[in-house]
């Protein structure tokens, strides 16, 4: 059991509605560790405990406080290898351009969510963390 | 308006008066020759049937002068014919003065009397009026100087001549300031109707403006509305999809045929009411600045289908049928573009649910013509009669019951297609149809 959640890699879901974060964990728990948090706070505390082994940051944009936007700009900053993505139900088309240019998120998942576009897009997440992950360690020429 | 503009419609509305004025003066001499038997009476008894026939004779050509009067050719002579029945009875005295006493003859006030009337009653300019009196002098002289008259009795005749003379002078002065005032209240009249014109302009244009503002205070709660409901329906609508989808790939689910068809039912109508929001989507993020949407791409289609189930409920038993191109993309705001969509929509409904007609059927055609996409939405029933056939564009133009509407929405339909560069038109046949057209231009 342990070995295996070892290899496999983290997800952080970020969601003020039980229900959705309930449903999401259900719907990806059999390919990913989910971890759970209903704020920025939370997540921010998650993060800071476990940012060794998350790989993907999955966020709702409208969190009570500080919105996903805001989040995902922080952990781009101190957290830039893991990927980020956004759930949003929002079509805010200006919020979601600013934060796609300036590289804070991955992708962005439109609500409601479909198994199907959410595996495609977590996989897609995931080779990503990885790819950068060779990159990193590529990085002192050998 | 300028002032020779002024002098034009002054002398349109004077040939009117003239003509009038003639006729009536005309009748007034008439009358005043023939009573004039009663002074041959008094004063020349022995010539009263020679005279008697020349005042008929002279009233029948005034009467036939007021008949050509009533002529086009009259009308447009109608100054010179009002001074030739003027001159009639002054020949008839000066024949009368030449029969009788010549200077010595009281009638020559006859001849005062028609140079002041012609000055105070008739709308005679200041040139027509001294030609009046000068003529009327002639005919005088030539009564007082032709023979048989041996000797004249010159200061009688120098006297008279000199009255009738200050009559037509003080007719002629009368006239001129007469004429003054005339113009002065025409102008009054004319300024009067412009303000009037102007004002009317004002007052629709501040219905209008009344009927925008009320039209963007909708618009706003609507778009406050649909972003709060947005939210708060997504979530949950959000998490049963998932929960559904989550449930369908349950083992049990899958062995459970009548399980599996409840959970596709109930997914069905999750994303029936995610479609309602999503529609609402359009007008919960709707910019301000409305002008700056104008030039939007959109599908029309797109447009078409959210309008239709917007109004899904009230369309039940309509049939309403589609006819569209290929290639709908248009520029424009869409939700305003939605919102006549629906107005036109749910107005048709509404017609044909009060007029009970049976068989309800919408039609909705749409055309590319010029660069132009042109939508029509037709229907079969009750029709506009002609009468409101023109009105249904006016603000607050409505046929419906009290509290049934402010009467807005076409007109702000109205606006909303003028704002497009386009036309919303209404065509109908009473008791059989409607057709409202309008439209949008190509998305560049």
């Amino acid at each position: 059991m342990n070995d295996i959640r070892q290899t496999q890699p983290a997800l952080l879901y970020v969601d003020d509605e039980e229900l959705g974060s309930k449903y999401f964990a259900r719907m990806v728990g059999a390919d990913y560790e989910v971890l759970l948090a209903s704020n920025c706070e939370e997540a921010i505390a998650i993060l800071q405990r476990d940012n060794a082994r998350i790989a993907v940051l999955v966020t709702d944009f409208r969190l009570p406080g500080r919105n996903g936007g805001d989040l995902l700009r922080q952990v781009a900053l101190e957290y830039p290898h893991i990927v980020r993505l956004m759930v949003t139900a929002y079509a805010d088309i200006d919020v979601l351009r600013q934060l796609v240019n300036t590289g804070a998120v991955f992708r962005i998942l439109e609500k409601p969510l479909r198994r199907a576009s959410v595996s495609d897009t977590l996989q897609m997440a995931i080779e990503r963390y990885h790819e950068r992950a060779i990159q990193n360690q590529r990085l002192p020429p050998t | 308006m300028s002032i020779s503009q002024l002098h034009t419609g002054y002398e349109t509305e004077l040939a009117d008066f003239r003509v009038t004025f003639s006729r009536g003066g005309a009748y007034t001499a008439i009358v005043l020759v023939l009573l004039g038997v009663g002074l041959d009476y008094a004063r020349y008894p022995q010539l009263q049937t020679s005279f008697a026939v020349a005042r008929l004779l002279v009233s029948l050509l005034i009467g036939g002068i007021v008949m050509m009067l009533g002529t086009a050719l009259g009308r447009r002579l109608s100054p010179w014919l009002t001074l030739s029945w003027l001159l009639l009875p002054q020949a008839m005295i000066s024949w009368m003065i030449w029969q009788t006493d010549g200077a010595q003859s009281p009638y020559y006030m006859g001849l005062n009397l028609a140079i002041f009337a012609s000055g105070i009653a008739l709308p005679f300019g200041l040139w027509q009026n001294l030609v009046f009196g000068v003529l009327s002098c002639f005919l005088y002289l030539l009564a007082c100087l032709l023979p048989p008259h041996g000797v004249v009795p010159t200061g009688t005749m120098t006297v008279n001549v000199l009255l009738l003379l200050f009559a037509a002078a003080a007719s002629a002065v009368y006239t001129f300031f007469n004429e003054r005032v005339r113009f002065m209240l025409f102008r009054l009249k004319a300024e009067v109707s412009e303000k009037n014109a102007q004002l009317e302009v004002n007052n629709r244009k501040l219905l209008d403006i009344k009927g925008q503002l009320l039209q963007q205070e909708k618009m706003a709660a609507i778009g406050t509305l649909a972003a709060g409901l947005l939210h708060e329906v997504n979530n949950p609508v959000n998490f049963c999809l998932m929960a559904i989808e989550v449930a369908s790939e349950e083992p049990a689910a899958k062995a459970e045929p009548a399980l599996l068809e409840c959970l596709v039912d109930a997914k069905q109508g999750m994303q029936r009411i995610q479609h309602i929001v999503s529609d609402l989507k359009t007008f919960a993020y709707r910019k301000p600045g409305a002008e700056a949407e104008v030039g939007t791409p959109f599908l029309f289609e797109k447009a078409l289908d959210s309008a239709i189930r917007l109004v899904a409920y009230e369309l039940r038993g309509v049939a309403v049928t589609r006819e569209l191109p290929a290639d709908t993309l248009v520029q424009g705001d869409e939700a305003a573009i939605i919102g006549v969509l629906i107005n036109l929509l749910s107005n048709s409904v509404l017609a044909m649910r009060n007029a009970g007609t049976s068989g309800p059927a919408i039609q909705i055609s749409v055309k590319w013509s010029e660069q132009r996409l042109h939508v029509t939405v037709r229907d079969n029933g009750p029709g506009i009669a002609d009468e409101n056939l023109a009105r249904v564009f006016e603000p607050f133009f409505t046929t419906r019951d009290v509290g049934q509407g402010l009467g807005l929405g076409l007109s702000i339909s109205y606006a909303v297609v003028e704002r497009h560069g386009g036309l919303l038109f209404a065509e109908s046949e009473l008791g059989s149809w409607t057709s409202f057209s309008f439209d949008l231009s190509r998305a560049p």
